[in-house]
């Protein structure tokens, strides 16, 4: 039974375990056949795909082939053995020959024969370096023998084992092309040839700077053969080690694509230098690229020479002139001093009695030495002029007075020749006009003394107008006209010309002069900002016209002027004086001395500034005349150290600058060294006489030598007691005491300014002149306080200026001034 | 584990024994599958283990022991289902150097769910090698037992011995020395 149950549960288990295989296996098979489906799928897919791909391809072929066929560029296919096996119609074309007999046909057969072997080598050497891709250019020769240039791009196809398979090649028909490339080159080289020509020498570099090309022409220049040149770098052979950087500078802009042009010398052959002017430029290929450079050289060793010729030749011709500068300041004071002699003592001589005879050749030295003095005055004017050393010196003029007084003087003059001397004046003329009076006069002078010269029994008539211009400024116009003998045409264009009068030596013998009134008169003239003409006729007369532009006076000025105008007259009693003349030159000494001696003046004779400096310093003068140009010590520093002493008795002196020269330089210097007036050599007695008055009379006191001239302001004359009583008001002990203060402590304020001075320390200055002037002002002195206080606030802002020194003088004569006020006013305090 | 490696168990315990014992080998293991494997489905390895345990149980012989003889009869059945294997070599080491990289890859593209070891074979010299079997299962009795008849198979004498050289048994190594 047992036996049984197991072989039961053993069937069982085979049969259930059977189940389970055959189910598992239909699952194995079901899915074994969804696997096939899908693959079946996936292959049908697949076909699809391939069929697709192949249609594609087919198409693309298709266009390939089409594009192949239109194209007009020749494309072509070799085998290994350099056989075509395609061409397409536009390579048949171009050879002529039809696909079916070109095909197999060698590519040799269809080059030209004149480069066949050429280009197979090259074929070959191809095939050998293993190279993919070739760029050529070779002709080609159709049957019928046309010649066609061909630029070919060949893709060499080569197998694993690197075994040629294929060559395909497309080219394209350069003909044209290089036709025109060749006429290019041609005109090229024509245009090298023009350049070679014109005496200019190419130089070709490449971008190593070594020589690929010279021309003939930079051959020749060098003395250089072709051959030699070709490799050479340039640099080093033409250049010296100073001009290789400079020449490096050019090559790097040029490199930039800068064209430029440069000089340098550059070595010859046989060794002499060659200035080169070298004008470089890049070289560029056909696509742009910069290969090199050309310079095209010009020997320009001629033009150096002469260039250098040039300036040594000015530089000559500059130190002539330089030359000739000294030459004339020179002859200035040498032939001045004595000429200065001559005058003086010929006017002293005319004072004397003399005889007729006598008489006459008084008269005639007079003349000459006039004569000479004219001249050299203005040769002297015309070179400083020339020179620009000439300045404007605007200031007020009347007009009606200056024409009234020319025209009196010149009167005389002109009844010596019979002749009648008019004036008119424009009813537009102002009475004042701000102009440099000198030119006016000078120019006036020399007008009307030329007609006046040149007219006999004649009239010469002087016409004034003025004409205001937009920019405010004032033209003063001028006619002059003469009846007299006229200018010839022909001389017109001339006469404003130096040294070139109206006919040369004739009129120079009959008329005198020195020719040069005129062309100084156009210089005045134009320094003034006008302009001179001259119309004439001959023997009709001439007239003359010229414009000087000024400005109008405004209103507070003019009073100013008739103020300063009403000092003279005053008469100075000469018997009283005692001057200190200071002068080196021996005759001008005599010349000085007789003068003063007539009028019975006192002098003292210093030879020079030093001993000038000593006489003042013990004795009081009235005052000096002193000459500018001494040995030893000249008259600027002898009159600064006269002034800058205040215990020398001279130190307010009134000082007279006696100089050579009328520039208005001079003068400055004059003034600024600390003198009153100035004087040009020669002078007339009067002239001395005119400065001297004008000097002394101008304070109007009796004892002259311890006035000088002052600024009004300056001019303390009375403490003014209304103000010390508003500061004070009233303590008059107060006020005593604190003038008494002032007193006590005024000799060293008055030491203070002249440390200020000769420190020039404006900043310090200043500071001084603050706290000096409220006090000035407390103590009655109220203008001077006020000139103080806004010179205070000019120096503050400004550095040391000469004038500074000369308002510090003024200021220190003032305070000495005030502090005599003051004594007078404790004196009257105290009665 | 493979349905064959049961069918082939039983029928190693139906040789050494009956049938008898097999019913209860499969009766007392009370196994999940119900014990009707068929050789081309897949089982629970621990159905193997559990049936292993039950069979030493009522049969007195060690685990160890079964699993050595279960490799000789494997190995046997192998020879005669897969002569193809063993036929290019002519002494157990060639042929063993060829489980894991040739044989076993062989089964793993048949059966994608193969439960299979790592066999390695090291020359130590011309006489002697290193056979390094590495399983999660820990069946190094088997491989041993597959070793000895592959041995025998090529007819050749080697002592082989054996070590474990971790604690779980999951890498054993057999040292092999010709006689
Ligand atoms: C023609 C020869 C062979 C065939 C066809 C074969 C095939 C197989 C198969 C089908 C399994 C079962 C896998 C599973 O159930 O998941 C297995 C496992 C196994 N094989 Fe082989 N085998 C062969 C030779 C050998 C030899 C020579 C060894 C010697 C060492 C060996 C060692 C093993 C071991 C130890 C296992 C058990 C599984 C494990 O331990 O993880 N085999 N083999």
């Amino acid at each position: 039974m047992s036996q049984l149950d197991l072989l039961n549960r053993r069937i069982e288990r085979e049969i259930l375990a059977r189940k389970t295989a055959e189910r598992i296996l239909e699952e194995k098979a079901l899915e074994l056949h969804h696997n096939n489906v899908q693959l079946q799928d996936l292959n049908r897919e697949l076909e699809e795909k391939v069929r697709q791909r192949t249609e594609e391809l087919e198409l693309s072929r298709q266009a390939y082939k089409g594009l192949v066929e239109n194209a007009g560029d020749v494309i072509y296919n070799l085998d290994r053995n350099g056989c075509f096996t395609y061409v397409n119609p536009a390579g048949q074309k171009i050879l002529g020959i039809p696909a079916h007999t070109l095909h197999g046909k060698h590519f040799s057969e269809v080059l030209h024969p004149d480069n066949r072997e050429e280009i197979v080598r090259l074929h070959h050497l191809t095939l050998r370096a293993k190279k993919e891709l070739i760029n050529l250019e070779f002709p080609v020769t159709s049957l019928d023998g046309r010649t066609t240039w061909l630029g070919q791009k060949l893709n060499v196809h080569y197998d694993e084992a690197g075994k040629l398979e294929h060559i395909t090649g497309v080219a394209r028909d350069i003909t044209e092309i290089r036709n025109i490339q060749e006429r290019i080159r041609k005109s090229e080289e024509k245009y090298r040839g023009l350049i070679e020509n014109m005496e200019l020498g190419l130089l070709e570099v490449d971008t190593n700077d070594k020589i690929v090309r010279s021309y003939d022409g930079f051959c020749r220049m060098m003395g250089y053969e072709q051959e030699e040149l070709i490799g050479k770098d340039p640099k080093s052979l033409f250049l010296d080690e100073e001009d290789i950087s400079f020449m490096e500078q050019q090559e790097a802009d040029r490199k930039k694509g800068l064209h430029n042009v440069y000089e340098v010398q550059m070595k010859h052959k046989q060794g002499h230098k060659v200035w080169m002017l070298i004008s470089g430029a890049p070289v560029m290929n056909d696509l742009g690229v910069v290969t090199g450079s050309m310079g095209i050289h010009y020997d320009i060793s001629e033009q150096k020479k002469l260039e250098a010729d040039l300036i040594r030749a000015k530089k000559e011709a500059d130190d002539a002139r330089q030359a000739e500068k000294e030459f004339l300041a020179q002859m200035s004071h040498e032939i001045r001093t004595p000429l200065n002699a001559v005058i003086g003592m010929t006017n002293l001589l005319s004072d004397t009695q003399l005889n007729p005879e006598q008489e006459t050749y008084v008269q005639d030295v007079k003349h000459a030495a006039d004569v000479l003095h004219g001249l050299i005055s203005d040769i002297l004017d015309l070179s400083k002029i020339e020179a620009g050393q000439m300045e404007l010196a605007p200031s007020l003029v009347n007009i009606h007075q200056t024409v009234v007084m020319m025209c009196r003087t010149m009167k005389v003059k002109a009844e010596e020749n019979s002749n009648q001397l008019d004036y008119f004046i424009g009813d537009k003329v102002p009475q004042l006009m701000r102009l440099d009076r000198n030119i006016l006069n000078q120019v006036l002078l020399n007008l009307i003394g030329n007609a006046i010269k040149f007219t006999h029994k004649g009239k010469i008539t002087l016409y004034l107008d003025t004409q205001i211009k937009e920019d405010g400024a004032c033209l003063l116009q001028v006619k002059i006209v003469d009846t007299g003998i006229g200018i010839p045409e022909s001389k017109l264009p001339d006469i404003f010309e130096k040294f070139k009068q109206a006919d040369g030596r004739n009129t120079h013998k009959k008329y005198g002069g020195t020719g040069l009134g005129l062309p100084i008169c156009k210089k005045l003239v134009e320094l003034h900002g006008g302009n001179i003409h001259v119309e004439s006729e001959t023997e009709k007369g001439s007239t003359f016209r010229f414009e000087l532009k000024g400005q109008l006076a405004d209103r507070n000025s003019s009073g100013q002027l008739s103020a300063a105008d009403g000092t003279s007259g005053a008469s100075v009693d000469f018997t009283k004086l005692k001057f200190l003349i200071v002068e080196d030159t021996f005759m001008n000494q005599r010349y000085i001395q007789s003068i003063l001696k007539r009028w019975s003046s006192d002098s003292e004779l210093a030879n020079n500034g030093k001993e000038a400096v000593e006489l003042s310093e013990n004795e009081r003068f009235d005052l000096i005349l002193m000459d500018m140009q001494m040995p030893v010590m000249d008259g600027y520093e002898a009159t600064r150290v006269i002034r800058a002493d205040k215990t020398n008795p001279n130190h307010r002196a009134p000082i007279i600058a006696l100089t050579a020269s009328a520039l208005l330089d001079d003068r400055r210097k004059a003034l600024a060294a600390g003198m009153d007036e100035h004087l040009t050599k020669p002078f007339t007695p009067d002239q001395l006489k005119a400065a001297i008055q004008t000097q002394l009379s101008r304070s109007g006191e009796s004892n002259p030598a311890e006035r000088v001239p002052l600024p009004l302001a300056f001019r303390v004359t009375k403490v003014k007691q209304e103000h010390i009583d508003m500061y004070f008001g009233g303590d008059m002990d107060y006020a005593k005491e604190m003038v008494l203060e002032f007193l006590r402590s005024l000799p060293s304020e008055r030491e203070n300014i002249g440390r200020l001075i000769q420190s020039k320390d404006s900043t310090a200055l200043s500071n001084w002149l603050h706290s000096m002037y409220p006090v000035v002002a407390m103590l009655g002195a109220p203008e001077l306080s006020k000139e103080i206080k806004t010179k205070q606030l000019t120096v503050n802002e400004s550095e040391w200026t000469d004038d500074l020194v000369l308002w510090s003088e003024q200021l220190d004569i003032a305070l000495s001034d005030l502090g005599d006020e003051l004594e007078k006013w404790v004196e009257g305090q105290v009665a | 584990m493979k349905g064959v490696v049961f069918t082939e168990f039983f029928e190693l315990i139906e040789e050494l024994h009956d049938y008898e014992m097999v019913d209860r080998v499969i009766q007392e293991s009370n196994v999940e599958s119900g014990g009707n494997y068929t050789s081309i489905g897949s089982y629970d390895f621990q159905e193997l283990v559990k049936l292993l345990i039950t069979y030493s149980n009522i049969s007195g012989n060690s685990i160890d022991e079964a699993l050595r003889l279960f490799g000789h009869k494997l190995l046997k059945t192998f020879r005669s289902g897969y002569a193809a294997f063993f036929e290019p070599y002519d002494n157990a080491r060639d042929f063993l150097k060829t489980v894991d990289n040739y044989i076993h890859v062989e089964v793993y593209k048949l059966y994608p769910d193969a439960e299979l070891p790592s066999i390695r074979v090291e020359d130590v010299d011309d006489n002697s090698f290193r056979l390094i079997y590495s399983s999660s299962r820990a069946l190094g009795h088997l491989a041993f037992g597959l070793i000895e008849a592959t041995f025998e198979l090529y007819k050749e004498e080697y002592t082989i011995e054996m070590k474990s050289t971790s604690e779980k048994g999951d890498e054993v190594t057999f040292l092999c020395k010709r006689i």
